[in-house]
């Protein structure tokens, strides 16, 4: 699929809805997935694409200043600026939207004041396809398959880089700035990135003041952007040397996400790549800790912020696809170690699966 | 400016008592309390997230890193706080405010009716940021079926555009920040590296001058108004047009600059346009009235479209709201203002200049200047 086909998926979405308008909105602003992934524009202000089934493709940018770069990345929509976002839909429509034939996606996300004029304008008898369209655009495309790619290498360099400047007395967030800036100036535009550090962890977290000693364990859940497109890659690495038991842990852990990757295949269910981890898990002893409050779910879809196609959970049944992109992360927690992180990002392809990192996650050291 | 929203907060916003004393936060909440005093509220709901979180961190330091928080303000001064993220996650949440337990989110709608069983009569006020989600209020108040929820928004949002002695210092140690930042863009401009290239300079200069957060927009054209860095290639612009603001202790400092190797008319009358807002800019002083005299030194150029709302006050958010749905009508003493002039003549050929000025009874202390 390429952005063309995505927009395609979109109008065939219409079609099976009986919906001749669709109004879309950003899932929020800083998870713009849905008109990123229709138009390749990632908003700066509130923005609206507008899809018909007769006419062009209309995106609708605030503020009036973001008109060069929505023009240059939206290819093939008619770009239109506005100071006032419900003002300029309202001008698109000067008999109103057709009743009965309109669908809506993510309005309820928007800003409240916006949000609630949109909704106004658009009538009680609108179809809400938040979830439908969601689901129409999941594969990725060939361009954003290989962003995906682009994106795990500098997520594999910044790991490299945090062994070499990691040190006793640093701040967490210092070094996740200077990573996260690291990973800028490889080609990253966003990161979603945690990095924290414990003798024990109970969680990976947004980065603390917390400074560094020696004998802390420090989780980094790395998840730059290229292009826009997310992938993302989670790693450990004690400050100073390792303790046997905590890499046969560790061991353990990295086995247990193998064997959901090696389930990983088209026509597989994905709450089956979670149970394969999980069996590994409790086949050792560690059964209760594959449920909350320990763990949620053992990976996420990678778009343009983590959604389709949805959790790696048992409770997932989405049916894989050639060409989705998701991470398998375990991140367990283990009594005698706390919490470790471990994660690869894959893509399913025709026969299986590629693993888009080069290496494994290893129990790695910070040399003091 | 507007400005893309990363996907997490990834910088040093832990609450430091040396930056901003618990007793200012108690100060604030005695001010909000008796700015509702006519009204018999029962409690007061705080809403912000990673986004806008001006409200929250005027009463908590409180600056969510992922997603949105809440604080929960009873009328004694006590405060409950509740973050987005799993029980675990908590810890390094505390460390982002002075409230005592913060917990995390799981049903906000629940939290805030178990909250609301604990006080007495009487609707409760939601202090909202204008980035709160349309669909979030509705849950919330069907949760509290009979308790009236009424916004207090425009009464509250009023105590944050006067700045304490407090604030304006904290603003001020932003406001250097902003300088080393864009010290480091002019010299990497002048270096002749490419426009991401600069940004990432000034970038890792504010970062090591103490900045909790950076934002940056950048021409991606010769002249172009400064946009998202959404690429990942290098390439050179001459002018550059460059918004930077960065974060220190929740205030912000902002400014747009104009890197041009050889200025032609457009960055001149810009900067003379610049120069006359600063010249006449004192408490009292209307924004048409900046607007006129920035116009008079322009010589015919069109205002550029980014120079268009040519003041905004500067704070806690990047844009304060203000009592006027137009924007800032009047210069007031006592606030922090961004004073922006912009022209363009033609594709290429485009200028915008700032200084950011605490205003005074004669006229204005210069935080930050593009003039400079």
């Amino acid at each position: 699929m390429d952005i063309n086909g995505r927009q395609q998926a979109a109008l065939q979405l219409m079609e099976r809805e009986g919906v001749d308008v669709l109004l879309v909105a950003p899932n929020e602003l800083s998870r713009v997935d849905t008109i990123f992934h229709l138009t390749g524009y990632r908003p700066v202000g509130e923005s609206l694409c507008v899809l018909s089934r007769t006419g062009a493709p209309t995106l609708v940018v605030t503020p009036e200043w973001e008109a060069e770069r929505a023009k240059a990345r939206a290819k093939g929509w008619t770009v239109q600026t506005a100071a006032d976002l419900p003002d300029a839909i309202s001008a698109l429509f000067p008999k109103g939207l057709p009743s009965g034939k309109t669908g809506t996606v993510n309005l309820g996300k928007l800003p409240m004041a916006i949000s609630k004029r949109l909704t106004e304008f658009a009538g009680g008898d609108v179809k809400k396809l938040d979830q439908k369209l969601e689901a129409a655009l999941m594969p990725k495309t060939s361009i954003e398959i290989e962003h995906a790619r682009r994106a795990t290498a500098i997520g594999e360099k910044a790991f490299e880089q945090l062994l070499k400047i990691a040190h006793e007395g640093m701040a967490e967030c210092d070094l996740a700035v200077q990573l996260k800036l690291y990973m800028e100036d490889l080609g990253a535009d966003d990161n979603f990135f945690l990095l924290t550090a414990s003798e024990h962890n109970r969680a990976v977290q947004p980065s603390s003041g917390r400074k560094l000693k020696k004998g802390d364990i420090i989780l980094a859940e790395m998840t730059p952007t290229y292009h826009g497109q997310l992938s993302q890659i989670c790693r450990t690495a004690v400050m100073g040397p390792i303790d046997p038991k905590l890499e046969e842990k560790y061991n353990l852990v990295v086995r247990a996400m193998m064997a959901g990757i090696n389930t990983i295949r088209p026509g597989q269910r994905m709450g089956d790549v979670a149970k394969a981890i999980d069996d590994v898990l409790t086949a050792e002893g560690y059964g209760e800790y594959c449920h909350p409050p320990h763990i949620r779910r053992r990976g996420h879809g990678l778009g343009h912020g983590s959604n389709a196609p949805g959790d790696v959970a048992p409770s997932n049944d989405i049916i894989l696809q050639e060409d989705m992109v998701f991470v398998v992360h375990p991140n367990q927690y283990l009594p005698e170690t706390g919490y470790l992180l471990c994660g690869e990002p894959v893509r399913v392809t025709a026969t299986g699966f590629e693993k888009l990192s080069k290496r494994t996650a290893w129990l790695a050291s910070v040399p003091l | 400016m507007r400005v893309t929203q990363p996907a997490v907060l990834v910088g040093p916003y832990d609450w430091d008592e040396a930056v901003i004393p618990r007793s200012e936060f108690e100060g604030r909440i005695k001010e909000a309390w008796a700015a509702l005093k006519g009204e018999k509220f029962a409690g007061i709901i705080v809403n912000g997230n990673k986004m806008d979180n001006g409200a929250l961190a005027f009463l908590t330091n409180f600056t969510p890193k992922i997603e949105a928080g809440y604080a929960l303000v009873s009328p004694d001064g006590a405060v409950r706080l509740h973050s987005a993220g799993s029980p675990h996650m908590m810890v390094n949440a505390q460390r982002l405010t002075w409230v005592d337990a913060v917990k995390p989110i799981r049903d906000i709608g629940k939290h805030i009716a178990e909250w609301a069983e604990t006080l007495g009569e009487g609707p409760l006020g939601l202090w909202a940021t204008p980035t709160m989600p349309g669909d979030l209020l509705p849950r919330i108040q069907a949760a509290l079926p009979s308790r009236p929820i009424k916004d207090v928004s425009a009464t509250l949002d009023a105590l944050m555009r006067p700045k304490s002695a407090v604030a304006k210092r904290v603003a001020r140690d932003a406001a250097a920040i902003l300088t080393k930042g864009t010290a480091a863009l002019r010299q990497s401009f002048e270096n002749n590296v490419s426009a991401r290239e600069s940004v990432v300079a000034a970038e890792k200069a504010a970062a090591a001058a103490g900045a909790s957060d950076i934002r940056m927009l950048a021409s991606i054209s010769k002249g172009g108004t400064p946009t998202a860095i959404d690429y990942p290639e290098g390439g050179k612009f001459d002018p550059l047009l460059v918004y930077m603001a960065v974060r220190y202790g929740g205030y912000w400092a902002d400014g747009v600059l104009t890197l041009s190797s050889v200025p032609g008319d457009t960055v001149k009358n810009t900067q003379a346009a610049l120069q006359a807002m600063l010249a006449t800019a004192r408490a009292g002083v209307s924004v048409s009235d900046l607007k006129k005299a920035a116009q008079e030194r322009l010589g015919g150029l069109a205002v550029h479209p980014a120079a268009k709302r040519a003041v905004t006050g500067v704070g806690l958010t990047l844009e304060e709201t203000e009592a006027e749905p137009t924007g800032v009508s009047r210069l007031e003493e006592g606030r922090i203002y961004s004073l922006r002039a912009g022209a363009q003549k033609g594709e290429g050929d485009a200028a915008l200049f700032s200084a950011l000025v605490e205003v005074k009874a004669g006229g204005v202390d210069i935080l930050w200047s593009s003039l400079t």
